[in-house]
């Protein structure tokens, strides 16, 4: 973790920690996408959450005095949306920020049959069109408005 | 840089901009056109790297981007949001390169349905112009579509993947009319541009340059032709002499040092919202309500189209971000006027493509569909890939109270004012957009949808913006005669969409080139007495 956040200033190690925490709650590791908490996900994160400390600060005192870690996995994250309407402000910053980390890593987007990490060059394939689709439209009569027939 | 007295100033380097650059070149004349923005570079371009769904630098809406080349719009007033690109190609950088064309009754509302007014000119007039455009930019399509008058098409249609079968489908159990959608992309090499790499994310510029924005269809060739255009030159004002004619420009250069450029002939490309800006900024004297408006009219008859928006959701991947995100299929089955609905006029339903995988969880999270912890994956996969949209693009008819204005308590780096767009949804269009709603869900529901969003057409961004400095023979109810002239000052013209007198139902981009070449050819077979 040292290696992850030596760069950061904006959080305590202390509060560091409780932002790992919430980001393996928000999104956990399944069986072929890695979790948010994930050292080189969570130092996009962490990046990202660096400039939003006025916001996540306070939430963070809050969150941090619900002592998490003593509880079941499931029953943290039902506490923690229990000050989701107190907290709009941290709620909303701080997923968005994990979402456009998450979402746009590598292993990710590969996981989800995307390019990565960018669309180009590599394109895509797209399936050739049915164009026998258009067979009960080509026998329609042209029904755009002329006005040779209006004047 | 030479500041000496040029032949033809061109304020705007973007669609029309470009196109009447290109046009007048063959005169021989010296031409410059001024445009505040900058060249892009397509390596800059978002597809071509990480975090591509969420770069603010090339979101379509200037308040989101907030470049020093950007202005404030004020348009909180609006359920549409005002959408644009200040730079070379302008708004072809960020559109969707969807390419209809206006239909023929769409120039005769006024004479036919009783609603808005009728153009000065016909489609028959601007016929040639499209068919120029087309083969300048290169439009990939079907022809023979029943829908829309006969036209050439340069290029095959786009694929319309899975998504765009499915929903094809949908059209067909409904027996509506549907067709591959008009589109400027280079589906095969085109005019030394390759061909599309089905990138998806078309809205935030084309790294394969596969999509026609002028700066590589129009621009390359007008240049060569002698045409200098000069970039990060932000004009304030048009000049006028004693006798009410145009002088030429005052500009900032990219180091906010003024600069007086002197022009016999001044031609504004700033589109719907840019033109009245610029122009209602320009007073003087002679103008003291700002220039060419005499008619009271500059900034009135915005039309931005009225907009419906409804997601459809599948059970299995569609693909729908592989292939042009806004170019699909269309469909004109509610384009004219039919007395028995409740509105006049109508609209064409566009197939959008679905949203990567950044878009889709933000969009999920804010609709409280994607929990945290383990039911966050299963969520996720439940709606990734699996959704379509069905846009509505609605004509919006021309109403006095729907303005652009400058906004003096808002400026831009320069210093110039803002501006503030007062836009409400007449009745007929509201009831359009609940129309399009419904049949947009009957299209999806037929297509199997497992689900479908309600209609969304508050906060809608178009990029569409019409009607604000609008042609016609008489001064009293136009700003600009029948051939982009202004009728108050006989050596300014105005050739981007501001000048449409109607908004049809289709989006803007080719009938406001078609029109840009048809005042550069009038331009060119009035040499002789363009001031008379």
């Amino acid at each position: 973790m040292s290696d992850i956040l030596a760069s950061d200033n904006t959080y305590t190690e202390e509060e560091k920690a409780l932002l790992v925490r919430l980001c393996e709650l928000m999104i956990p590791a399944s069986e072929n996408r890695p979790s948010a908490a994930e050292p080189e996900l969570f130092k996009d994160i962490l990046s990202r959450l660096s400039t939003q400390g006025s916001v996540l600060k306070p939430a963070l005192a809050t969150l941090a005095a619900l002592s998490l870690d003593e509880l079941p996995a499931s029953e943290q994250v039902t506490v923690i949306n229990q000050h989701r309407e107190a907290n709009p402000a941290f709620f909303q910053t701080f997923e968005s920020q994990v979402i456009q980390a998450y979402y746009a890593h590598s292993t990710v987007l590969t996981s989800l049959g995307v390019n990565a990490p960018s669309p180009y060059p590599g394109g895509y394939d797209v399936q050739e069109t049915d164009w026998s689709l258009l067979n009960p439209v080509r026998s329609r009569e042209p029904f755009y408005r002329k006005l040779e027939l209006e004047e | 840089m030479s500041i000496e007295p040029v032949d033809v100033l061109i304020i705007g380097a973007g669609a029309s901009g470009a196109a009447v650059a290109w046009s007048l070149a063959d005169t021989r004349m010296r031409i410059l056109c001024l445009e505040q923005g900058d060249w892009v570079n397509p390596t800059n371009y978002p597809s071509a790297g990480p975090g591509y769904e969420t770069r603010n630098d090339f979101a379509i809406r200037p308040n989101d981007r907030q470049l020093d080349v950007d202005y404030p719009i004020n348009d909180d007033d609006s359920p549409v949001k005002v959408v644009n690109f200040n730079g070379v190609g302008g708004g072809t950088i960020l559109y969707m390169a969807h390419f209809p064309r206006f239909h023929p009754s769409d120039f005769r509302t006024r004479s036919l349905d009783g609603v808005g007014e009728d153009w000065p000119i016909d489609y028959a007039t601007l016929e040639p112009y499209f068919a120029e455009n087309d083969r300048m930019m290169g439009v990939a399509g079907l022809a023979g579509d029943p829908g829309c008058p006969p036209k050439e098409m340069q290029l095959p249609p786009v694929p319309l993947g899975k998504l765009g079968e499915r929903i094809a489908g949908g059209f067909n159990e409904l027996g509506w009319h549907w067709w591959p959608s008009e589109s400027a992309i280079a589906t095969e090499p085109y005019d030394g541009r390759d061909r599309c790499l089905n990138l998806g994310p078309c809205s935030s510029g084309c790294a394969q340059g596969a999509k026609a924005s002028t700066d590589i269809t129009y621009w390359p060739h007008a240049i060569r032709a002698g045409v200098e255009l000069r970039t990060r030159c932000r004009v304030r004002e048009i000049t006028v002499d004693k006798k009410g004619m145009a002088t030429g420009a005052i500009y900032y250069d990219e180091h906010g040092v003024e600069h007086a450029q002197k022009a016999a002939v001044v031609i504004v490309a700033c589109n719907g919202v840019g033109t009245p800006r610029l122009l209602l900024n320009s007073v003087s004297t002679a103008f003291p309500n700002g220039i060419a408006n005499g008619s009271g009219l500059v900034g009135k008859n915005l039309m931005l189209h009225a907009m419906a928006v409804v997601q459809g959701q599948f059970e299995s991947r569609m693909d729908g971000f592989k292939g042009p995100i806004g170019c699909a299929l269309w469909s004109k089955e509610f384009y004219e006027t039919d007395l028995s609905r409740e509105f006049k006029r109508g609209y064409t339903m566009e197939i959008v493509r679905g949203s990567g995988p950044t878009s889709t969880a933000l969009n999920g999270m804010m609709m409280g569909m994607l929990p945290w912890g383990s039911e966050h994956h299963d969520a996720f996969d439940q709606l990734f890939d699996k959704a379509g949209s069905i846009v509505a693009v609605g004509e919006d008819l021309p109403e006095e109270h729907n303005t652009v204005t400058l906004d003096t308590e808002v400026v831009d780096s320069n210093g110039i004012p803002a501006v503030k767009i007062s836009y409400t949804l007449g009745e007929n269009s509201r009831k359009m957009i609940e129309h399009a709603g419904e049949r947009a869900k009957e299209v999806f529901n037929a297509a199997g949808a497992i689900a479908t969003s309600p209609t969304i057409s508050s906060g809608v961004s178009s990029g569409h913006s019409m009607g604000t400095a609008r042609m016609g023979t008489d001064p009293s109810r136009s700003v600009v005669n029948e051939w982009g002239r202004s009728h108050d000052v006989k050596n300014l013209f105005v050739v981007d969409s501001s000048v449409f007198v109607t908004s049809a139902g289709v989006n803007p981009t080719s009938t406001l080139q078609a029109v840009s070449l048809y005042i550069a050819d009038s331009m060119k077979k009035r040499l002789s007495n363009l001031f008379d």
